[in-house]
């Protein structure tokens, strides 16, 4: 009797060890256990939400990589050589300087950190395809290894020396992180992490092409009203974003075959006809002087007037930040001659004997990948001098400019005048001239002793080690 | 010693008489020796007296067997003696032996049988493991079972044995038998100032006369005698490895819950700061606090009421502490609360007045003129070459000198202060009930208040006790409730009091507080209002904290066999936590702030805990072998969930509620967290002792947690340990030692005092990463599903002895602790997108020793005089450290601290003080030369040449102290003492050089600092405003003695008292913290003052 008692308390206990792995899984009210967060398509969604977030952050492409210290790079800003200026070092291409140095240290950690976000979620949403409905499995792999690519060839573009400047095939560049993992990577060549890149972007559109909203597909979608899951893809890493994207790659890796691929892929976001470049009917009201229609690709910064905008362009609250334009730099980016540029009138404000930049003011994206960009590279692509000179002065005519004749030479150089006067304050302009590995600074143009020292920021000295094979 | 006497002189006649008469009757046998007599009411020895007078037969016996038997009538005629010895002893137990000329009497020897219970005559438990012994031959004998119960067969020669019944704690028994099987019922009483005989392990009780492990055992009677303030205190002046922190800072802070070691630190500190809230740190080698069974706080032991402890155990080595598994790391502490006495309906009372008095005597802080004296020398008044300037330099410097002339010197320290600070505390309790139902209700209520005006913590608690026998099951179930509020001083933090200069006045004209004491201005520091802090205690200002607890506490004991127990124990805690810190628009904190004055700070935090055990005992002893065995499972959960928010805007003082305020602080939110964690164990411990000499014990606990990676969720911890009796042994049998017992022991334990989810890859949702009206989640820490628990493993080797009568008693351990498997930040490369991750790497060793000595040196009828000392030494080698402990180094000295700070290198202890070596001052320049690595001489001070100086570990430290009884009265004393360590003083640099010179400063800052080329001075040049870092100079010996307690008591005679209805009456005085001498001068107590404590108490009971 009493030995049948002892017996079932074992019995319990027994019962209770099977159950007990179940009953460790716990979580914080504000965190979740990885398994438990991509165990729904929300789950997913969430974490690329949270990596445009992270892309969104002052940090990285919310200031830093666009509109100002990218831009200090490329000289736009002439305060920034003042001596109390924060930026005074970057100005002058040091990078070496301590606050320098864990600025770039720290744009290389974050992209890093986003690139692992964007890996966790990648190592897990092949395992939980069941969870997808509809098409959304392949739009947010899509998306995901679409950013992969984007950030790594951004790293690519300030870390290492661009392909024209060097032998890319032995050049050491950057590792290419595609696992989550504590394990080291090597430090692979400029052409194989571009290889990489390609390869992800390539990836990314193939999955993207069938179902994006933003795709060849886009008749099938009435585009004003997309729901769920489909809401807010207009800028973001759509098919057309990812198209571009590779258009940009490829003319950065420059070789023949290169650039009738990109040609192909930059006119077929053209021809989208879903980014059109803006008129002069567009430009009747002060909401379009960001000219956000030609966005591809752009991060959403919700206060960023406020929060940033207001500190680097708003003269009230002149700082040690001011980023502002004497009236020679202007003059270099925008010849007097041709003062009926809408950029010009739309994007700048005149404070005295500066201007600043106003094209934020109304606007909380920062474009990344835009139309005008694919125009150039239609242009710098195009098959034929007839073709190329077509596509350039389709740009000139939505920018109220006059058509031109012109030579082949003269193209080229205006290429890149172009650049300069198109991507005032989106930290495109020094990626232009290093790929065409100028040895003169942009707008000012000094000649540069050592281009390579200025165009390729150092990797980061502390804890980057590499596999050594 | 007289028939001893009476048996030689037996032997010797034997001796003479056969040597005379040999031969005569040498050819028959001597019993076959025929006798003729008849008498009457004889005994014995007469009748063997006519015998050996007949036939010359000598008899040898022992005079005390035949003084058993009673007087007889005996007639024969020519009856061989046999027959007649035969006849006449039938009936009693007598065989005889014949031999040539003799006859042997020898008693035959008896079987007796007893069985019994042994029970506590005062609570009427019954005692498990109480020792039965044979008074004649003690090495006989045998120990009760788990329900006290025994049986115990022998055989003696002696016709009423006494059987020695002892059980440590209680006074022994001695019980003569009448019968040769008997069945008694024994009540022990229990004995006051003797240790338990039992080791409380939580869970199961073990005997500890074959208990492998290092256990101190307390009872709540010592620690009252030491101090009625706080628990914690009390086990530090008695323990040598229990260690309060020092908390220079904090004083006598009654809100600063102390900080505990046990036997040193354990863990590795978090070098990355980044996962780990901040209640974590520095609490990281607190010891596990077990109270009646159920795991608590240490600020719940902080607030627990000293009276109601009955018992505390600290459990320090591997087999005392194995079955807590991954808590047991840092040592357990076992603390029971009494349970109701059965009888009449009993109260007891407990009441104190409590006298806090600030010593301020480290403070020596320069008077006004003295101040403005050193002000001028240390340059503050030289700034410019520019007469413009100079002159509004001369401006600010009269203005202060003005202040000196008119007189005012203001003793800022004490403005803050109580003169004295005076508390109360009540304790009532109320117990009766009868054998199968008890009850016990108590009442506490303790006032203590701080020395700073203001501050305090009032403790509020009741608690109602139940138990219930019913046949041989029993329930037992206590709820509490406590009420425990914390207010700091209005008056704010000491410190600044400190800093104030003495020619500030706090008053105005019309001697009303003003609410800006100086108004400077002076071309170096611009237009600066000086706050008065003394203005802040007239406003509505509230500081103060409040916490409610809530436990119940259930248990079953079910005896299912007399060797067989079960106990379940179901424990439940609800603690609901408030913080409020108000300050209103005039408090000086928004001097100089125009828009949304005032703030209203609010926190709430409420935690839920249970805790639920069952465990399976079986004890069986036989003859010469004791087995006990123990088999639990245990489980565990606790969840608290947190929130707090700013509020700022508040014009009206008297609106003191955040509804009040204008709107939350720019920029900020509500932040909070919730979390839970849950933890499993099964454990079981086998003792096993043979013939009360050897002995052996092993305990295996298998813990499972929600806090590890889940392919490391379970750990698994063991120990073993041997022992040796050796005053069992009979080449040990002496009076002059009572016990000699040597143990050995070693094991594995585990710890977990860290953030619960470092471990695991998670996910964040934050309202930071909104993006196009979704929320984002990111990576919160990179995680490691390897990660295991933290293991030490404990050796230990340990000495109880009690010689010369028990009246010399003590212990001796020496162990070795090494800590595995620590958890440590290993830093990844950059590319991986995380700076570090967890992983199980370093390592730390400590090694060290304690030991405690009492004894008795006097005693009479009256008097009594015991003196005890104690002490410990260890040290602490980093062994191991991670990649993440070595950058932290780098990052340390970057920082340019100007206190030496933990630096972590491999083979060196983290009590190492860091700092460069100095050659002392130039007399010629006034500035400090310091010795570099290369053994030049330098004026600069560099990072490079840190250097391992000294360790702020002590050769020795304890206690000690004499404890003295005299008829009724009581003396105690306890004092505690350290050296042979070395600290940095920090207080001292801060003070004399390291100075805002705008403040006050030490005394010595102007006295003893470098003003003349060519006279030696101890600290740098007067005017060198420049921060000294860390430099040999300040390091010096920290030798200590502190007076913790002494107290004197009086019980008052039974009679007396009688006539109000009472037992009892005990009244006590007793002063603690009331001494300290120090080999260092400094400051101490610099936020919150230290304080003496005398408290005047009476103990009643009716």
């Amino acid at each position: 009797m009493v030995q049948k008692k002892i017996l079932f308390l074992p019995m319990i206990l027994c019962f209770t060890l099977t159950a007990c792995e179940d009953w460790f899984d716990l979580s914080p009210k504000s965190e979740l256990k990885a398994e438990d967060l991509f165990e729904t398509e929300q789950g997913f969604r969430d974490a690329l939400i949270g990596c445009y977030a992270l892309m969104a952050q002052p940090e990285l492409y919310g200031a830093t990589l666009t509109y100002t210290y990218m831009d200090v790079l490329s000289g736009y800003y002439t305060t920034a050589s003042g001596s109390l200026n924060a930026f005074r070092y970057a100005y002058e291409h040091d990078y070496t300087n301590q606050i320098e140095e864990s600025r770039k240290d720290d744009i290389w950690k974050k992209q890093y950190n986003v690139v692992a976000n964007l890996n966790c979620l990648l190592e897990r949403i092949d395992e939980k395809v069941d969870v997808f409905s509809a098409n959304n499995y392949e739009l947010i792999k899509g998306e995901a290894l679409a950013m992969r690519g984007f950030i790594h060839f951004d790293l690519l573009r300030m870390f290492a020396p661009s392909p024209s400047s060097c032998i890319p095939s032995i050049e050491d560049a950057i590792p290419y992180v595609d696992r989550y993992t504590n394990q080291l990577f090597p430090q692979l060549t400029v052409s194989e992490v571009l290889k990489r890149i390609i390869d992800d972007l390539q990836q990314a559109r193939v999955l993207l092409a069938e179902v994006d909203p933003y795709g060849p597909r886009h008749s099938d979608f009435d585009l004003e009203n997309l729901k769920g899951i489909l809401k807010g893809r207009t800028f973001r890493l759509n098919y057309y974003a990812t198209t571009a994207l590779l258009a940009r790659t490829l003319l950065y890796r420059g070789e023949e075959y290169d650039k009738s691929q990109a040609y192909e892929y930059a006119t077929e976001v053209i021809q989208s006809n879903l980014f059109p470049l803006i008129g002069s009917a567009d430009l009747s009201s002060i909401e379009q002087n960001g000219f956000i229609q030609e966005n591809i690709f752009a991060l959403e910064y919700i206060g960023m007037k406020e929060e940033l905008i207001d500190v680097y362009f708003y003269v009230p609250n002149t700082s040690s930040q001011m980023l502002a334009i004497s009236s020679t730099t202007l003059n270099n980016i925008y010849p007097i001659a041709l003062n009926i540029d809408y950029r010009k009138q739309w994007w700048l404000e005149e404070s005295g004997s500066y201007h600043l930049v106003s094209k934020y003011n109304y606007s909380e994206r920062v474009p990344l990948l835009k139309v005008p960009e694919m125009y150039l590279i239609a242009t710098e692509t195009a098959p034929t001098l007839e073709l190329a000179t077509e596509w350039f002065n389709l740009l000139q005519h939505h920018r109220g400019l006059p058509n031109e004749e012109l030579s082949e030479v003269q193209l080229k150089e205006r290429l890149l005048k172009e650049y300069t006067k198109e991507f005032l304050a989106e930290g495109q302009l020094f990626y232009a001239y290093k790929r065409m590995n100028i040895d003169k600074t942009p707008i000012t143009d000094t000649p540069l002793v050592n281009p390579k020292a200025v165009y390729t920021l150092p990797l980061p000295e502390e804890n980057t080690f590499f596999v050594s094979d | 010693m007289a028939h001893k006497n009476l048996f030689h002189r037996i032997v010797i006649l034997f001796l003479l008489i056969s040597s005379a008469s040999g031969g005569i009757f040498a050819q028959s046998r001597p019993q076959d020796k025929k006798v003729t007599l008849n008498m009457q009411q004889v005994t014995a020895a007469q009748l063997f007296k006519t015998v050996q007078q007949q036939t010359g037969l000598d008899f040898i016996y022992n005079v005390k067997d035949l003084n058993l038997v009673t007087r007889f009538n005996v007639s024969a005629t020519g009856e061989s003696v046999a027959s007649l010895l035969q006849r006449v002893f039938k009936n009693e137990n007598f065989t005889f032996e014949y031999s040539e000329n003799t006859i042997i009497v020898k008693p035959i020897p008896d079987c007796f049988s007893v069985r019994g219970q042994v029970i506590d005559s005062a609570t009427g438990e019954l005692l498990p493991g109480a020792n039965i012994r044979l008074l004649e031959n003690p090495q006989q004998g045998t120990v009760t079972d788990l329900e006290g119960n025994f049986s115990f067969s022998f055989v003696s020669h002696d016709k009423h044995p006494t059987l020695v019944v002892s059980f440590m704690g209680f006074e022994d028994f001695t019980q003569m038998l009448k019968q040769r099987t008997e069945e008694i019922a024994i009540a022990l009483t229990p004995a006051e100032q003797q240790m338990l005989d039992v080791v409380v392990t939580g869970y199961y009780n073990q005997r500890k006369e074959s208990f492998t492990g290092a256990a101190s055992n307390y009872s709540g009677e010592e620690l009252t005698t030491i101090s009625n303030q706080s628990v914690l205190h009390s086990l530090s002046a008695l323990d040598p490895s229990f260690k309060i922190v020092d908390n220079i800072s904090m004083g006598s802070d009654p809100n600063t819950i102390p900080d505990i070691q046990v036997r040193g630190t354990n863990s590795l500190p978090d070098a990355s700061g980044t996962n780990l809230s901040e209640q974590y740190k520095g609490s990281a080698n607190l010891p596990t606090f077990i109270l009646d069974g159920f795991e608590v706080s240490v600020e719940k032991i902080y607030d627990l009421d000293p009276t109601r402890v009955s018992n505390i155990s600290i459990l320090k080595d591997a087999s005392a502490t194995a079955i807590y598994g991954s808590r047991a790391a840092n040592g357990v502490v076992i603390i029971d609360t009494k349970a109701p006495k059965s009888g009449k309906l009993r109260l007891n009372y407990y009441g104190s007045a409590d006298f806090e008095v600030a010593d301020l005597s480290q403070y020596n802080l320069l008077r006004a003129a003295d101040k403005l004296e050193y002000e001028r020398l240390a340059g503050l008044y030289e700034g410019s070459d520019a007469i413009y300037v100079q002159e509004e330099y001369l401006k600010d410097y009269n203005e202060r000198l003005k202040l000196v002339r008119q007189g005012v010197d203001t003793d800022w320290l004490s403005k803050p202060l109580h003169s004295v600070g005076v508390g109360q505390k009540h304790s009532v309790q109320l117990e009766g009930g009868n054998d199968s139902f008890r009850y016990g209700v108590n009442l506490t209520y303790n006032q203590s208040v701080g020395v700073m005006k203001g501050s305090g913590r009032n403790r509020l608690g009741t608690s109602i006790k139940l138990q219930y026998n019913y046949k041989n099951l029993r329930f037992k179930n206590e709820l509490s409730f406590d009420n425990v509020l914390s207010k700091n001083s209005p008056y704010g933090n000491f410190s600044v009091y400190t800093y104030m200069n003495p020619y500030y006045s706090p008053y105005d004209e019309d001697g009303k507080l003003k609410q800006t004491a100086f108004q400077s201005s002076n071309p170096h520091l611009g237009s600066q209002a000086i706050p008065n802090p003394l203005y802040n205690s007239i406003l509505n200002v509230t500081d103060s904290s409040v916490y409610d607890d809530f436990i119940d506490n259930f248990s079953v004991e079910w005896n299912i066999l007399t060797t067989l127990k079960f106990k379940g124990n179901f424990s439940l805690e609800r603690i609901t936590r408030r913080n409020d810190t108000f300050k209103p628009a005039d408090h000086t904190d928004f001097i100089g702030t125009d828009t949304n004055k005032g703030c209203y700070a609010k926190g709430s935090t409420v935690s839920l805990s249970y805790d639920g055990s069952a465990v399976l005992s079986y004890f069986n002893g036989w003859n010469t072998h004791t087995l006990s065995l123990n088999g639990g499972w245990n489980v565990q959960q606790t969840s608290s969930d947190y929130d707090s928010y700013t509020v700022t805007g508040f014009p009206n003082q008297q609106l003191n509620h955040p509804a009040f305020g204008n709107g939350f602080e720019e920029g900020s939110t509500i932040v909070g967290d919730a979390q839970t964690t849950r933890l499993m164990g099964f454990f079981g411990n086998v003792n096993y002792s043979y013939s009360n000499r050897y002995f052996v014990d092993a305990s295996l606990r298998a813990d499972g947690s929600s806090q590890f990676g889940s392919n490391q969720r379970w750990g698994t911890f063991w120990s073993g340990g041997l022992g040796w009796n050796l005053h069992n042994e009979d080449f040990l049998a002496n009076d002059n030692i009572n016990q000699l017992r040597l143990r050995l022991s070693t094991g594995y334990t585990g710890g977990q005092n860290f953030y619960a989810y470092q471990s695991m890859l998670m996910y964040q949702y934050q309202s930071r990463l909104t993006y196009q009206n979704y929320i984002g989640t990111i990576i919160k820490t990179f995680g490691n599903d390897n990660l295991k628990w933290q293991r030490t493993q404990k050796h230990n080797y340990g000495l109880d002895f009690a010689l010369f009568d028990n009246r010399l008693s003590g212990y001796v351990n020496y162990y070795i602790e090494n800590s595995k498997d620590l958890l440590a930040d290993i830093t990844m490369a950059s590319y991986l997108g995380f700076d570090t991750y967890k992983e199980n790497l370093g390592e730390t060793q400590n090694k060290g020793y304690e030991f405690s000595l009492k004894g008795t040196i006097f005693q009479t009828k009256d008097w009594r005089v015991n003196l005890f000392v104690n002490g410990g030494h260890y040290t602490n080698i980093l062994k191991r450290i991670s990649s993440g402990l070595s950058s932290y180094n780098k990052k340390a000295d970057a920082a340019g601290s100007t206190a030496p700070y933990v630096r972590y290198v491999e083979g060196a202890s983290i009590n190492t003080i860091w700092v460069v070596p100095s050659a002392g001052i130039d007399p010629a320049t006034g500035n400090e030369i310091f010795i570099s690595k290369d053994g030049t001489y330098t004026n600069k001070w560099s990072e490079q040449d840190y250097m391992p100086y000294a360790s702020t570990d002590p050769k020795l430290s304890g206690t000690f102290g004499l404890i003295l009884y005299y008829k009724n009265w009581e003396l105690n004393s306890n004092f505690y003492y350290r050296f042979g360590g070395y600290a940095y003083n920090q207080t001292l640099v801060d003070k004399v050089e390291n100075v805002d010179p705008y403040g006050n400063v030490d005394a010595r800052a102007l006295k003893d600092r470098w003003q003349t080329s060519g006279v030696a001075a101890k600290y740098k040049r007067i005017n060198d405003l420049s921060k000294t870092k860390p430099t040999s100079r300040f390091v010096e010996k920290d030798n200590l003695l502190t007076g913790n307690s002494l107290s004197i008591a009086y019980t008052f005679d039974r009679k007396l008292i009688d006539k109000l209805g009472a037992e009892r009456l005990k009244v006590i005085l007793c002063a603690n913290d009331f001494m300290r001498l120090s080999s260092i001068r400094r400051e101490v107590g610099t936020s919150y003052p230290f304080a003496r404590h005398f408290s005047c108490s009476a103990q009643l009971t009716f």
